[in-house]
């Protein structure tokens, strides 16, 4: 891998749905993306801009009518040795999932089974490893919960009986009990009461400093990513506009959109006449040619609508716009 | 409805939207669906043979002994003959003829009264529907079979083929105002519906341009089956002696055969012919009804187009 | 509008030993007088919001209260004057876009209706002229509105709603959550239209939201709402800048903020105990100034000097200002 502290990789990632009369969405275009170790990435973007979709490709998590057309997504593990996702066979795949890269969907709230107890549902993880003493495993668990700082009663319970920001955080633990490299969150918190969503995101704190695991969390709450992540990645129309550390990305937003989209977010005690962005989301079947954004954005030239501007680097900032040529 | 338009006008526009949107469905759902294709074709074909065929008949169904009986299947009759001298094949057509329009009957009346009640009262709620479900309840408790079984015998002197057709209706309405009522009350929670209610529709504007097209689906596939559901119960009240046993059904048909011991005696055509076509009959039905609710199931609509 | 008192009691449970909730408790405040403002509703999931738009707008019959707008009580018109009088006054607007229209119909055909049937209008080409004139508010093109909701954006078909829900003229529109639902970049669109609709047609606005940042954007007048009950009451600028109720407090420090980082932990409770009919103030269990008093009596709700009413036994008529 080209960053010594890298421990996942996506480079040329290209995925699309084939829904039928030649109608192809380029979901996710050309993606490169890495998360570091002890790292928590925010991937940030609104409806339709392929976030939940890059997901699912890092994740090996793609049936009809997605298909992934190039590109690869290598894990290094805690031993240093890499994992390339799409070379793994099913049998591989399904063991290195919640062991080395976990995924936890939006909505998940929803997803423990409703009719048995929490650590039934923590048996199950246990025995797709082999482990089955069922003794052995509540003392760890009762162990890591108490690390996490929950009580050990949601055990007993069934899920129905949690609170919504309880039912998240258990979630959370179920799917980094074996310390996976890796963990992708979708949306952890949008589902929730403010009050709660403070509580998940000092859990995914925690679990980073205590035990060393990434996350990439997904989310459309700027507010939300300002707070957890350490970097930010920007995407629109399939495609990764900016990434770059979350405090800069604020501060100095480079790409158009990024700055649109930061100044679009009301703040108490801020300005009470805001704009927000002009048009619409392309349609990804047939994407404007050039610059994705280049219909909407107040800056355009004519390069934009021409030619698709590649990847520059600044720093550690990484941004696709014409505007950040010669720089 | 509203206060600005003519009621009869409105009902004309309404009526002819109706139509357009059921035939614009129809051929949908005919490209769509191989099984309701297939369905339909069978059904048609089966129809064809009752009622165009079967107007060529040259013996009335009604008159025994007009031809040689204990005949096989051969050139000079096509399905053989009974013992009670009936040419079996020209019976048969007159048989499907009468079976579909009991089948008819019951499924124009019971499942556009079940419809009617079950949208007013879902719509309505309050008295009328606690009213309507009391009786529709009421015609559930009472047993089917045994009363049929009595209506059919007392009424037994002025009993026509779609009289019986109504009387089975008696007790095929209920289910189905029932169900429309749930799927009634299930869509009124949503949103849309308070939106038509704040855009000035009143309990009829919102029964037919909110829920039925939600409803329609369902009701084409309840019509399918009250055909079906309709010709088997005459069947079964036919093979127990207690259908019209003088008109020709495809019930009273296997009834005869059974009376006389057809199959013991070697008649093998007088049995085999009316069961084999009730048994397409229900094929043909269940397809189309299949096909209906396969192309209702957005997902799988979406698959087969493509 | 004169709200007063005004609860909605859900039973739950059987016949005979059934649970009752209190969904709305007690609440009362009045909306309009001589110039429109923009009334926001501001609390969590299940604390009663969406119940008492829906009881606003009819839809729910209260358990006991009035709501009087224009000098008629809501919950006890006539039938003819519900479907005929009401959406001449009140419109709504919804949370999910693509829930407010029937997804097999045409959305121009609520839109007409509205013009001929509520806004009276008979004259079919005048109708066509409102509908007209009421998508060139939200900015939206006619042509737009002959389209099928799902070729369309979530934040397009929103405008359409309140196309609808302004042709009639109304003094009052509810909107529940009507950003929630839109992407972040176009919020900000729909809320400028409410704010231009309030100044140019002279429209109230309540507007019903967990979401405290778009709040302070455009309201006039909050109302932070909890488990039913009304923990804080007043001008919005008042509150966000010295927010009185412990809650209040919660609220605005919980935001997810992108200017701010939350600093130090903060205690969440760790289930949620759904003791409706406990006595006491109902926020007595996570506030952090609770006192003996509080779990014993509610606190009524006073009005503190700078006009804020508040709702906590941290304050007192007399003094109208802070004890602790």
């Amino acid at each position: 891998m080209s960053s010594e502290s890298s421990v996942l990789e996506c480079r040329n990632v290209t995925a699309h749905y084939d829904i039928g009369k030649g109608i192809r969405v380029r979901a996710v275009d050309d993606v490169e993306l890495s998360v570091k170790g002890r790292e928590i990435l925010g991937l940030a973007g609104e409806s339709g801009c392929g976030k939940t979709t890059l997901m699912r490709t890092i994740y090996r998590d793609v049936s009809p009518p997605l298909r992934v057309v190039s590109g690869s997504v290598t894990i290094r593990v805690k031993d240093g040795e890499e994992i390339d996702i799409y070379k793994l066979s099913d049998a591989e795949l399904r063991r290195i999932r919640a062991k080395v890269l976990s995924y936890i969907p939006q909505g998940s709230m929803s997803v423990m089974n409703p009719t048995s107890r929490v650590k039934h549902q923590f048996f199950e993880v246990f025995r797709k490893y082999g482990r089955f003493k069922k003794g052995e495993i509540l003392q760890q668990v009762k162990g890591r919960l108490q690390e996490l700082g929950l009580r050990e009663s949601i055990l007993e319970s069934y899920p129905h009986q949690l609170s919504g920001g309880m039912r998240q955080r258990t979630v959370i633990a179920l799917a980094t009990i074996m310390n996976p490299s890796v963990v992708l969150a979708d949306e952890p918190t949008s589902a929730l009461d403010v009050v709660y969503q403070r509580g998940v995101v000092e859990m995914i704190q925690n679990i980073r400093d205590m035990f060393g695991t990434s996350f990439i969390i997904v989310s459309h709450d700027m507010g939300l990513h300002n707070q957890i992540t350490d970097r930010i990645a920007i995407m629109y129309a399939g495609k990764i506009i900016e990434v770059g550390k979350t405090d800069g990305i604020f501060s100095d937003p480079l790409h158009p959109y990024t700055e649109g989209l930061i100044n679009s977010i009301p703040r108490i005690g801020g300005s009470k006449k805001l704009e927000g962005l002009s048009g619409l989301p392309p349609n990804l079947a047939n994407p404007p040619p050039g610059c994705r954004f280049h219909p909407r954005c107040p800056y355009r030239m004519e390069k934009c609508a021409i030619e698709e501007p590649p990847i520059f680097r600044i720093g550690d900032r990484v941004v696709s716009c014409w505007l950040l040529e010669g720089k | 409805m509203t206060l600005t338009e003519r009621p009869g006008i409105d009902m004309l526009k309404v009526v002819g939207m109706g139509v357009s949107r059921f035939s614009q469905t129809f051929l949908d759902v005919y490209r769509t669906s191989r099984t309701f294709r297939i369905g339909l074709i069978m059904f048609v074909a089966l129809v064809a043979l009752g009622v165009g065929v079967g107007s060529f008949s040259p013996f009335d169904p009604r008159r025994w002994y007009l031809v040689t009986p204990n005949r096989p299947p051969g050139l000079d009759y096509l399905l053989g003959t009974t013992t009670n001298g009936q040419d079996v094949f020209w019976l048969l057509t007159w048989s499907i003829r009468n079976s579909l329009i009991i089948g008819l009957v019951t499924a124009m009346v019971a499942s556009h009264v079940g419809l009617l009640l079950g949208m007013l009262a879902g719509a309505r709620g309050g008295l009328l529907d606690r009213v309507l479900m009391v009786i529709t309840d009421s015609f559930v408790v009472i047993p089917a079979l045994p009363t049929l079984i009595l209506l059919a015998v007392l009424l037994r002197d002025v009993m026509t083929i779609p009289l019986m057709g109504l009387i089975i209706s008696i007790f095929s309405w209920p289910w189905p105002s029932r169900q429309v009522r749930a799927m009634v009350l299930s869509l009124r929670e949503r949103d849309f519906i308070s939106t038509s209610i704040f855009s000035g529709y009143g309990v009829w504007g919102r029964v037919v341009r909110d829920y039925l097209p939600f409803i329609l689906p369902w009701h084409l596939v309840n019509l399918t089956n009250t055909v079906l559901f309709a010709i088997s119960s005459e069947a079964a009240l036919a093979v127990i002696g207690v259908s019209i046993l003088s008109e020709a059904t495809l019930g009273v048909m296997i009834y005869w055969a059974l009376n006389y011991s057809a199959l013991f005696r070697g008649l093998w055509w007088w049995l085999i012919s009316p069961v084999i076509t009730i048994i397409l009959v229900f094929v043909s039905l269940f397809l189309i009804s299949k096909g209906i609710s396969d192309y209702s199931n957005p997902r799988l609509r979406w698959q087969a187009k493509g | 509008m004169r709200v007063r008192h005004l609860t909605k009691i859900f039973k739950t449970g059987g016949l005979l030993f059934g649970k009752k909730f209190r969904a709305v408790d007690d609440v009362s405040f009045n909306l309009g007088g001589d110039s429109s403002s923009i009334f926001t509703i501001v609390g969590e999931s299940g604390c009663g919001k969406t119940t008492l738009a829906r009881m606003i707008l009819g839809l729910i019959e209260p358990t006991s209260g009035s709501i009087e707008i224009l000098g008629r009580d809501v919950a006890r018109l006539s039938s003819k004057e519900r479907s005929h009088w009401l959406p001449k006054v009140i419109q709504p607007v919804f949370q999910n876009p693509f829930e407010a229209f029937n997804p097999l119909r045409k959305v121009y055909s609520y839109l007409l209706h509205t013009a001929t049937s509520v806004a009276g209008i008979e004259d079919k080409a005048e109708a066509v002229e409102r509908v007209n004139r009421a998508l060139e508010e939200v900015r939206l093109s006619p042509e737009v509105a002959m389209r099928s909701p799902y070729e369309l954006s979530g934040g397009q078909v929103q405008r359409l709603s309140i196309a609808r829900a302004i042709i009639p003229n109304p003094k009052l529109i509810i909107a529940d959550e009507p950003v929630s639902m839109i992407d972040a970049s176009l919020r900000m669109g729909i809320l400028n239209i409410f704010k231009q609709l309030k100044d140019e047609m002279d429209i109230n606005f309540i507007y019903i939201t967990h979401d405290l940042s778009t709040a302070y954007y455009i309201s006039d007048l909050i109302a932070v709402m909890y488990k039913g009950s009304f923990a804080e009451i007043g001008q919005a600028e008042a509150i966000f800048k010295e927010p009185l109720h412990p809650y209040t407090q919660l609220l605005i420090e919980s935001i997810p903020r992108v200017d701010r980082r939350w600093t130090g932990k903060i205690k969440v409770s760790v289930t949620e105990v759904e003791e409706y009919l406990l006595p006491g103030c109902k926020f007595a269990d996570r506030c952090p100034y609770v006192m003996e008093i509080c779990k014993k009596k509610a606190p009524p709700l006073i009005t503190t000097s700078g006009g804020v009413r508040v709702s906590c036994w941290l304050y007192n008529e007399e003094k109208g200002v802070a004890k602790h």
